[in-house]
């Protein structure tokens, strides 16, 4: 069972990534805020983080920077999730050094397969056959 | 709970929430609160299509991409279809 960390401070969204990851087979933990992730962060290591871009207080690509710069941290897969869609917000997020881009709206057929496949993990580590269907996702790369 | 409890309970959850944003965003215009517009339609924009309103999230989108380069009134016309649309 792969472990993950969703921050976003969107209640209803979060809800649904939550939701759609259990389902998916993951063991799930939520963050509403940047501090709130690293709060979980000194005592947790998941395998991967779904950040948000648009937060509160400290934004995802702040987040990013902290995640990446921390020893004990900055090995963890951290994918971005986020309505900002333009290519050059694409563009940004690779510079910035994400694992990966997942648009808003989350498509909730896709959602589980799309992060297995931008961290390269087996599909086997994914158990509801409904989300079977070929993934949308880009790494960043 | 089966799945589909699980995504019906969610959908109540965003209709309620739709509709407290909407009002948000009716205040937001009378106060001239761009930065609650701004904020409010990204969050619609990314979030409504989920849910099974797909065209919520276009005109938010719209909304969004549209923020302080229009009036306020044209902001309320959005808001007004976004409001349109939840209620169809």
């Amino acid at each position: 069972m792969r472990d993950i960390l969703i921050v976003d401070d969107n209640a209803i969204n979060r809800q649904l990534a939550v939701y759609l990851l259990k389902k998916g087979g993951y063991q799930v933990h939520e963050a509403e805020s940047g501090k709130q992730a690293f709060e979980f962060l000194t005592s947790h290591s998941p395998d991967v983080i779904l950040l948000d871009i648009q937060l509160p207080e400290m934004d995802g690509m702040e987040v990013l920077k902290r995640i990446r710069e921390n020893e004990s941290t900055r090995e963890i897969k951290v994918i971005a999730l986020t309505a900002y869609t333009m290519r050059s917000d694409k563009e940004r997020f690779e510079a910035a050094g994400f694992d990966g881009y997942l648009p808003k709206p989350i498509e909730p057929r896709n959602f589980a397969n799309q992060i297995l496949d931008i961290c390269n993990f087996p599909r086997s580590d994914v158990r509801d056959p409904d989300q079977s269907v070929k993934s949308q996702g880009t790494t960043c790369e | 709970m089966n799945r589909d409890d699980g995504f019906e309970e969610l959908r109540t959850l965003f209709a309620e929430d739709l509709a407290a944003k909407i009002k948000t965003l009716q205040v937001a215009v009378t106060d001239s609160d761009w930065d609650a517009i701004d904020r409010i339609s990204h969050q619609l924009g990314g979030t409504a299509k989920s849910f099974g309103y797909p065209d919520i999230s276009v005109t938010a989108r719209e909304l969004e991409r549209s923020v302080r380069k229009i009036s306020l009134e044209e902001a309320a016309v959005f808001i007004k279809k976004i409001s349109d649309m939840f209620v169809l």
